[in-house]
């Protein structure tokens, strides 16, 4: 992963320093609480309902064992001992007290992390696939991009006070899209041209919130070493021209609709004219620089372990099915990419002590060369695990509870904090995670399910995604109860698709046999290997309607 | 106009005076910042002031001023609340596209804690609201010794890497 040298830790450090300073302006009533407003933001500062929220970015999703210590250790000390992981891949402390923040930043600054623009109207932690660099699939490693970017937009001084918040999302498969780059302000997809040179397909205004929009393509091919010149294009027509007069249109998806894809696009060449082969143009050997933090790590040369683990299932049914849903194909023989799953019911989708993190961290130095992954899906990923040891992993994994065998499925379900937490939510979440983790607690029929997501989000803001789950559950406000809206479709990956609603909202109670119905109308009607969301596609929403709504007799 | 950092210090002694709008009067032999329609105004009748500066609002770009940079000694951004960012990407293309080398001047509602990001965008003048936030803002200005991005100033850090 990349380390800091000299100049990286010397920009956090100012960083910290900046923040103690205008804290201490603020706790000593000079700056205002307005003012001070998108000062912490910039530093991933909340004031939520209950206490501060502090955002640490994890960039792109990837953690040392070192780190996760680290943040183990400061959320014992200052906050109450667990942290939770977002769908954006950074980790959130929930309960810090103001004054102790600067000292929190500091101790992040330790081990080369901050908080740095995990909120505010600026550009967000660049996110990708969780598992770059050892996919089979992969164009190339989107990492160094990823860290390109968070460079060129660390305090980037023309773009800090955007209209709004400005997420970058890269991908680098070439059969899946786990970054959902179709869903972002400016997705960006590694491509070779004809002549074999790699670059990006580009597309703008994707997002979710109240206004959600599959991306848009402005170019199918931009020159690597010209990312960054072409970002600064993008960013600019967005700063000058984005509306500023309501928060609800003002993010660039909302541009890019009102001007149309082609005078967007047109806007952003002309900018690009001017800015192309400027200073911002890359050098090969930066490119170069930064890509050596990324190089494979001391793999072993192995052949796959097919016996091994074949007589491993036979013996050991639990790890068959782990191995099923939890494990997925390295690049490297003999290596696999292992997916921890953090969930537990009763408990925040999300949500891991500092004990869990310290055991995550152990099993990180043990068997995965001492890194690990956030996934979007709120789960652990340990990367480069040998094929040999995987039982053992999963006997160690199982020990600290994060070897459900549940990845993919129903269960594993995605879900915002909502109104338990969230000061903006319209309603709760969590319980409605829990109580449809509780209907579904058979594995073997979860298995045969296979692939469905399930995303929750307590209010139109979407911090759950729920457009993009196969089915998605929305808190909405009536009267001031809290109601549930289903919407079944929807599709985060290169079939990129906003879910269709089904109907008019729900109880609290009734969403369990709510999805339960959804489900038996799939099982009844799909064809041999045809996913949920492919029965959806396919049949339409009316059947899973009759069924829904159909009234008891 | 008071609480003026320009060129790194507070300035007591600053002689151009910001003319909000078409009905202020401009005393003789003043240094006046001219709203760009008065500014127009005044040129078209030949009446311009010896010394001349425009301001643009919010929705005023770049380009409405291009021809005229020649003939100004001063550009004033003028920010409507200081989260409205518009101005930093203005004072660039005055200075990356358009070559302006005369002051660019921040007025109107911004943060001593912008100074920094404001510098590096081209702006070298800096009206305050208060003498307080002046002084913060001095101290403010060199917050950060190493840049990722090139600025007006200052290439990308990785071509000095
Ligand atoms: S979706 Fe709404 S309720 Fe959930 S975390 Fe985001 S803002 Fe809060």
């Amino acid at each position: 992963m990349y380390v800091y040298d000299s100049f990286d830790q010397k920009v956090v450090d100012e960083r910290v320093a900046q923040f103690r300073e205008q804290t201490e302006r603020y706790l000593d009533g000079q700056l205002a609480d307005d003012e001070f407003l998108p000062l912490r933001l910039q530093n991933g500062l909340y004031i939520q309902r209950h206490a501060p929220m502090l955002r640490i970015a994890v960039p792109y999703g990837l953690l040392s064992s070192k780190q996760l210590r680290k943040l183990a250790e400061l959320t014992e000390t200052y906050d109450k001992g667990y942290g939770h992981f977002t769908t954006r891949q950074n980790v959130q402390f929930n309960w810090p007290a103001l004054e102790d923040v600067p000292d929190i930043l500091a101790g992040l600054a330790d081990v080369q992390m901050h908080a740095i623009q995990t909120s505010g109207n600026c550009i967000r932690n660049t996110t990708t696939d969780q598992f770059a660099g050892v996919l089979r699939d992969e164009i190339a490693d989107p990492r160094p991009w990823c860290e390109l970017i968070r460079q060129w937009s660390t305090l980037h001084p023309e773009f800090a006070f955007l209209p709004r918040k400005f997420k970058i999302a890269v991908n680098g498969s070439t059969n899946s899209d786990r970054a959902a780059v179709r869903f972002h302000d400016i997705g960006l997809e590694l491509v070779r041209n004809d002549a074999g040179e790699l670059g990006f397909k580009v597309f703008v205004g994707g997002g979710l919130g109240r206004t959600p929009l599959v991306g848009q393509e402005v170019r199918d091919f931009l020159p690597g070493i010209h990312l960054l010149s072409y970002l600064e294009a993008i960013l600019r027509v967005y700063n000058l021209l984005g509306r500023r007069d309501n928060k609800y249109k003002a993010r660039i998806k909302i541009l890019v609709k009102a001007l149309g894809v082609e005078a967007f696009r047109d806007k952003v060449e002309a900018e690009w004219a001017h800015l192309k082969d400027g200073p911002a143009t890359l050098t090969e050997a930066e490119i170069a620089r930064v890509a050596e933090h990324f190089v494979d790590p001391a793999y072993e040369n192995l052949a796959d372990a097919d016996a091994i683990l074949a007589q491993q299932k036979a013996d050991h049914p639990g790890f068959a099915q782990w191995l099923d849903r939890n494990v997925y194909l390295h690049k490297k023989p003999g290596y696999a990419a292992v997916t921890l799953s953090i969930k537990k019911l009763g408990y925040a989708p999300g949500d891991c002590t500092a004990d869990q993190m310290r055991s995550v961290a152990h099993l990180a130095d043990q068997f995965s060369f001492g890194e690990l992954r956030v996934s979007h899906e709120q789960n652990l990923i340990l990367a480069d695990v040998r094929q040999d040891q995987l039982l053992e992993l999963w006997e160690a994994a199982k020990l600290v509870g994060f070897a459900t065998a549940n990845i993919g499925t129903l269960t594993d379900v995605i879900c915002c904090p909502g109104g338990d937490y969230c000061a903006l939510a319209n309603a709760k979440s969590i319980p409605i995670a829990e109580s449809i983790q509780a209907q579904f607690d058979d594995l073997d029929y979860l298995y045969d399910l296979g692939d469905l997501d399930l995303n929750i989000s307590g209010c139109m803001n979407a911090c759950g995604h729920h457009h993009i789950g196969n089915i998605g559950i929305l808190g909405v406000d009536k009267k001031g109860e809290e109601f549930y809206q289903v919407s079944l479709g929807g599709d985060s990956g290169q079939n990129a698709r906003v879910g269709k609603i089904l109907g008019p909202s729900f109880n609290a109670e009734d969403i369990p046999a709510v999805v339960d119905k959804v489900i038996q109308v799939y099982t009844e009607n799909r064809q041999p290997e045809e996913a949920f969301v492919d029965t959806v596609e396919r049949l339409g929403l009316d059947p899973f309607k009759e069924r829904v709504y159909a009234k008891s007799h | 106009m008071q609480n003026l950092i320009k060129n790194g210090a507070l300035l007591t002694d600053d002689a151009w005076v910001l003319i909000e709008d078409d009905s202020t009067n401009i005393a003789e032999n003043t240094a006046a910042i001219l709203p760009l329609p008065r500014y127009l105004a005044l040129n078209e009748a030949n009446n311009l002031p010896t010394r001349v500066g425009v301001w643009l609002n919010d929705e005023q770009m770049a380009d409405d001023v291009a021809d005229l940079l020649d003939k100004v000694e001063l550009v004033a951004l003028h920010f409507p609340k200081f989260a409205d960012g518009r101005s930093f990407s203005k004072a660039r293309l005055l200075r990356d596209r358009l070559g302006y080398q005369g002051e660019i001047r921040a007025i109107g509602d911004f943060l001593p804690d912008q100074v920094d990001y404001m510098a590096r965008c081209g702006i070298d003048a800096f009206a305050c609201r208060n003498e307080q936030e002046a002084r913060t803002a001095l101290s403010m200005l060199d917050t950060f010794s190493i840049h990722y991005q090139g600025d007006v100033s200052q290439s990308a850090l990785f071509q000095q890497r």
